[in-house]
Formats: C-alpha cells, sequence, structure tokens
C-alpha cells in the first residue's frame, strides 16, 4: 500500500516537474534529471546519518530482511542485468538467457553451500572467514587484489552503459559522458557511504522491477499476450529461426562450459554481495532477504528475456533507432532496452526508464566503489601496512583517496572498452571471482587440509592465470589492442574453465606439501573452526 | 569452562549430532538438485545445441528456453525450501545446543 502512495506520488510531482521542463521541449530529460536528483537527495539524507566507520561500510547493522533483500536485487540487478542482458537477447536469442540462468543459479549455492559458515564464522567481510585459522596478513592481500579487479571489471561495465546512456538522452560525446558519470559517482560515493548506497539500492530496485514489468506487460499487450505470437515475430524480422536456439553467441564447448562455471561460482566471490550478508543482524532475517532477493531477481530475468524479444520485434528495422549513415543501432545494442521504451510509452517513459538505469548504474557504482574502497583503506592499509593501529580518521582519508583513483580508472578503462556487452563484461568479473574468492573461500570453510601457503599460492595462481587470459583474449588482445580478433594469444573469450581449475590444483598441491608448523596448527584447527560454522558463537 | 571444552561438549551433543546430520543430508539433496539441472544446461549448451533447439508442443518455444526458465523458478523454490526448514527446524536446534551448552557453564 505503501509502495503505491509512493508511486502515485512521484508520478504527480514528476508531471509537475515535467511541464516545468517542457519549456525547453525535453520532457524526457526533465523525467531524467528528476531522478537523479532525488537519488542524490536520498543519499544526502543518508550521509547525515553515518556517523562512524562501521555505518559507512555496513550501514550500521540494523537493515531489515526485506529492505536487504531489495538492496541484494538492487546491487545484482545492475546495468549488465537490465541493459546488458536484454542486448544480448536483442543480438543472439536464446543465448542471452544463459546468461540469467547462471546469474541466478549462484543464490541456491551461497545460501546452501556458504551462507550459514560466513554468518557463523564472519563479522565484517568473507576475509574474517578465510583468517579464522590462517594468517590474515597474506589472505588480506590476496582478496585485496582480487577484489579491487573484480570491483574495476563491474565498473567498467556501469560505466559503458551510463556513458551511453547519457549520450544517447543528451546527444553528447561518449568519453565526456563516462567523464561526467565518474564524476558523479566520486561524489555520491565519498559522501555517502555504505548506508546510503543501501538506500538508493532499495529505491532503484522497486522502480526498476516496476518499469521493466511496464515495459514486458506493453510488449506482451502488443501480442496480445501470446508468447509464441512474439516469438513467431521475431522470427520473422530475422527471417531465421536461430534465435530460438544456442549457437549464436557461445560457439564453441569450452566457451559455454567456461562461462556456465564463472556465472555459477562466482557470485560466491563477489566481495559487494558477500558484504551484504553481514548487513542484516540475525540469521533468519539474512535467509529471508536472500529468498525474496532470488525471488526479485528470477521475475526480473525473465522479464528482461521478454524485453530483449520485445526488442528484436519493435526495434528492429525503426529507422529513428539506427544510425542512417552505418546503419549501426544508437548507442550500440547495449541500447535496446532504452529505445524499446521510447517505442513502447513515448518520451515520457523513455525518460523514466533512462533515469532508471542511471539511477541502477550510479547505485551499483557506488556499492562497487565502496567495497572497492574499503578493500584498499581497511584491508590493505589498515590491516595490511599498519598492522591495525590507524585512527578512524586517517582511514577514511585513505578511503576517499581510493575512491577518486578507482573513479578515474574506470573512467579511463570504460572509453578502452567502450564497444563490448555490459553483461559480458561482468561475466569477467565473475571469472575472476571464481577463480580466486570463490576457491579460498569454498574450500577454507569445507577442506580441512588447507593452509595458508596453499591458499596465497593456488589463489595467486588463479589471480595471474584469469588476468593474464583476459589480457590475451580476443577482445583485448585481438579486439581492442591489434584490433583484429585473430590475432588473439588465447582463442576464447571466457577465461573461467581453465583460471579456476589451475587455482583449485594450486591451492590443493602447495597445501599438502606444506609439512611447516604453521600448516600442523591450521589443519589442527579445522575442527573448531567447523564446529563454530555449525552454530556460530555460544556465550 | 575452557573454548576446548565448550567445542568439546558441543560436539558431542545429541542435538548438534542430529543438526549436522539432518542440514547436511538436506543441503546435500537440494544442492545436488540445482547442480543437475544446470549442468545438464550447460553441457547442453556445450555439446547439443541443438537438442534445445527442439520445439514443444508445436508452439516456437524450444526444449532450451522451457529448462532456462525452468532452473530460474527451481532457483527459487530451493532458496524458499531451505530457508523455511533452515529458519523453523535447524535454527531451534541451534538455539537448544546453545542452552543446554550455556547452562552446563
Amino acid at each position: 500500500m505503501k509502495f503505491i502512495v509512493f508511486y502515485y506520488l512521484f508520478f504527480n510531482t514528476l508531471y509537475a516537474n515535467v511541464s516545468y521542463f517542457q519549456e525547453i521541449n525535453r520532457p524526457d530529460v526533465g523525467m531524467f534529471l528528476l531522478f537523479v536528483f532525488a537519488t542524490l537527495g536520498i543519499t544526502y539524507w543518508a550521509a547525515k546519518r553515518t556517523k562512524t566507520a562501521k555505518d559507512f561500510y555496513l550501514s550500521g547493522g540494523g537493515v531489515t530482511g526485506l529492505q536487504n533483500s531489495l538492496a541484494i536485487s538492487g546491487d545484482y540487478m545492475s546495468a549488465a542485468s537490465f541493459l546488458g542482458i536484454s542486448g544480448l537477447v536483442y543480438l543472439n536469442g536464446f543465448d542471452g538467457l544463459i546468461y540469467s540462468v547462471g546469474f541466478i543459479v549462484g543464490w541456491p549455492i551461497i545460501l546452501l553451500l556458504m551462507a550459514e559458515q560466513l554468518r557463523n564464522l564472519g563479522r565484517y567481510t568473507f576475509v574474517d572467514v578465510v583468517s579464522y585459522r590462517l594468517k590474515k596478513v597474506p589472505i588480506r592481500i590476496l582478496a585485496s587484489c582480487s577484489s579491487i579487479l573484480i570491483v574495476l571489471l563491474y565498473l567498467v561495465a556501469q560505466m559503458i552503459g551510463s556513458g551511453k546512456l547519457i549520450e544517447i538522452l543528451f546527444g553528447i560525446p561518449y568519453e565526456l559522458s563516462v567523464v561526467i558519470v565518474g564524476m558523479l559517482i566520486v561524489i555520491l560515493v565519498t559522501f555517502g557511504g555504505m548506508l546510503a548506497t543501501t538506500w538508493v539500492q532499495i529505491v532503484k530496485a522497486i522502480f526498476l522491477l516496476s518499469g521493466a514489468t511496464f515495459l514486458a506487460f506493453m510488449i506482451m499487450y502488443r501480442v496480445d499476450f501470446s508468447i509464441d505470437t512474439l516469438f513467431e515475430r521475431a522470427v520473422e524480422v530475422r527471417n531465421s529461426a536461430d534465435i530460438m536456439s544456442s549457437g549464436n553467441l557461445i560457439k564453441d564447448p569450452i566457451s559455454a562450459i567456461s562461462l556456465g562455471i564463472a556465472l555459477m561460482f562466482g557470485a560466491a566471490g563477489l566481495p559487494h554481495i558477500l558484504m551484504r550478508f553481514f548487513t542484516v543482524y540475525n540469521a533468519k532475517e539474512a535467509r529471508k532477504s536472500i529468498f525474496y532477493a532470488t525471488g526479485f531477481i528470477g521475475y526480473f530475468y525473465i522479464l528482461t528475456f521478454i524485453i530483449g524479444f520485445g526488442a528484436i520485434v519493435f526495434v528492429s528495422g525503426n529507422s529513428q533507432y539506427f544510425d542512417p549513415s552505418s546503419g549501426n543501432i544508437l548507442g550500440g545494442p547495449n541500447m535496446v532496452a532504452m529505445h524499446l521504451s521510447h517505442i513502447i510509452g513515448g518520451d515520457l517513459f523513455f525518460g523514466f526508464i533512462c533515469a532508471v538505469a542511471f539511477a541502477t548504474i550510479l547505485a551499483v557504482v557506488s556499492a562497487l566503489t565502496l567495497a572497492g574502497a574499503s578493500a584498499i583503506s581497511n584491508d590493505l592499509y589498515v590491516n595490511v601496512f599498519k598492522k591495525g593501529r590507524v585512527d578512524e580518521v586517517k582511514e577514511r582519508m585513505i578511503s576517499k583517496i581510493s575512491i577518486v583513483i578507482l573513479g578515474v580508472l574506470s573512467i579511463i578503462l570504460g572509453i578502452t572498452f567502450e564497444e563490448q556487452n555490459i553483461a559480458f563484461m561482468v561475466s569477467l568479473a565473475f571469472g575472476v571471482a571464481a577463480s580466486t574468492n570463490f576457491p579460498v573461500l569454498f574450500l577454507s570453510i569445507y577442506w580441512k587440509n588447507l593452509t595458508t601457503r596453499g591458499a596465497v599460492i593456488g589463489g595467486t595462481m588463479g589471480l595471474i592465470s584469469v588476468t593474464l587470459l583476459i589480457i590475451l583474449s580476443p577482445v583485448v588482445w585481438g579486439e581492442i589492442i591489434n584490433k583484429d580478433t585473430s590475432k588473439a594469444i588465447f582463442p576464447y573469450e571466457y577465461p573461467a574453465l581453465f583460471s579456476v581449475s589451475i587455482a583449485f590444483l594450486g591451492i590443493w598441491f602447495f597445501s599438502i606439501t606444506d609439512k611447516s608448523k604453521d600448516a600442523i596448527l591450521e589443519k589442527k584447527m579445522f575442527e573448531k573452526q567447523w564446529i563454530k560454522s555449525q552454530i556460530g558463537t555460544i556465550n | 569452562m575452557t573454548q576446548n571444552e565448550i567445542y568439546k561438549k558441543v560436539k558431542e551433543h545429541s542435538k548438534f549430532k542430529e543438526l549436522v546430520k539432518k542440514r547436511g543430508a538436506f543441503v546435500k539433496r537440494l544442492s545436488l538438485l540445482i547442480f543437475i539441472f544446470y549442468f545438464i544446461f550447460i553441457l547442453a549448451i556445450a555439446f547439443y545445441p541443438k537438442v534445445l533447439g527442439v520445439t514443444v508442443g508445436g508452439s516456437l518455444i524450444t526444449v532450451g528456453i522451457v529448462l532456462g526458465i525452468f532452473i530460474i523458478v527451481l532457483s527459487f523454490l530451493v532458496v524458499g525450501i531451505y530457508t523455511k526448514k533452515a529458519n523453523f527446524e535447524f535454527d531451534t536446534l541451534v538455539a537448544q545446543i546453545k542452552q543446554d551448552i550455556r547452562l552446563d557453564v
């Protein structure tokens, strides 16, 4: 009920503002600006309530299950899910669904295999869990390095999405758009902290879910609510039934398995997702929040599939959305959901969806930047360089500097990776998570013989191999460096099958051959850790 | 009581054994369910993409689409089933164990 009132109020105020903006005859821009300012307003409000470092990173630990589930859904339904997957479905049909399925199966895996242990053993981050019996410092260095790489790849994906969005909405060049977005993010995160990003995520998740629902509903309305008619018309447009089966995007078995592994296990190694497990104060609420979140996310992925097919039917052949000279779709395939919203709901709805997509990106980016900054300032600086002795003021300063550095890096990389699909970029981040954080965390929970040496060497091998394979891939070495995909040294776009195996093998080998005194102690501590992981602390 | 003694007591507690056994078996069954369907999906994409393109019931809906949507729904159901079981059954066991141990202290 509250939600309906909120919605009603939102559209009413929106309408008032829109008439104001009609002076410049751009209702879409008015709609867009209004929402972005609303988002910043929420951040400002939340920022005033952020007092301590704990508030800054963990929103004070006092978030309810439903709020947390919306925040998790918000983190997860990033530009990759909305713009990226609908773009992939538009281009490849069925193969886009592989991403949706892979993104969602990570959730049961997290809940069944890791969630209890994470909560019972950890306090702030997953590193607490791993360092329960392993040495803190080397584990922290490894986890921070992989987290920074994950965050960067994720950030780049969001930058591409927002840059393109600003480009098609305002008609300014892509590079400039990316710079503007980067600056906005730095401001948002430095002042807001985790509580602000939590609230931005919650608000945005509600708008994104309702916007996508409306979009999918209108598509279905136009095809008389027959999914078969939708598919028939899509096949007609493409003049081939290829889009109904696999093989357009994923062309060989290695790529299929590699992508499958990255998506399933990557989710359980994403620092900004794992962080959300500690923002809810009791286990019941934490589980419930995963349950609701899986529902929201799953529902949303089914919508993106419909939206992608809707785009094939309604955007294709609509000359308004194509560059007359090159014949390419304006803003690239990542923008089909935007164009579709214009066809379905006109300028106003287009402005609204643009704002929702942009808020999505701002929110995800804020959460990511914050996770990255906490990896640098809290994990690396405080705990590694300063051995835990540093005051809060200094820590927050370092964190703010890291935010600026991450912002600048993601601007540069966002421009470099301009032409890439957003969901693909995120799948690389999942690949890194699956090759480093996931094996270390998983084995620390389940494998008695894991030692610090094994975890650090094996995890590093995973991190190095995944980084190298991404650089040598057809996308980076081929397309970006040599402007020719056939020049790639590593023939596959998806590295996970290789790098995950290397990580697991490395960890296994360097653990079982570790005969040091520490190793014996670490193995001995497993039983205690195992008991605690089952029931938590007693007192 | 020292930490070690507490852990020893927990480990030997009959309800702890019950919890570990029950939860372990439950988790194993549910994760196997997800793993099996997901790997069928991925391996079909890898080795038998044509099978996924077979249409169902005279419409254009393919086996691949049905399987994909099914896994999304299954994920949601599995998470829901576990949440219910953990919140009502496992948590009660955990609380009982903790209380017994505390009374002992």
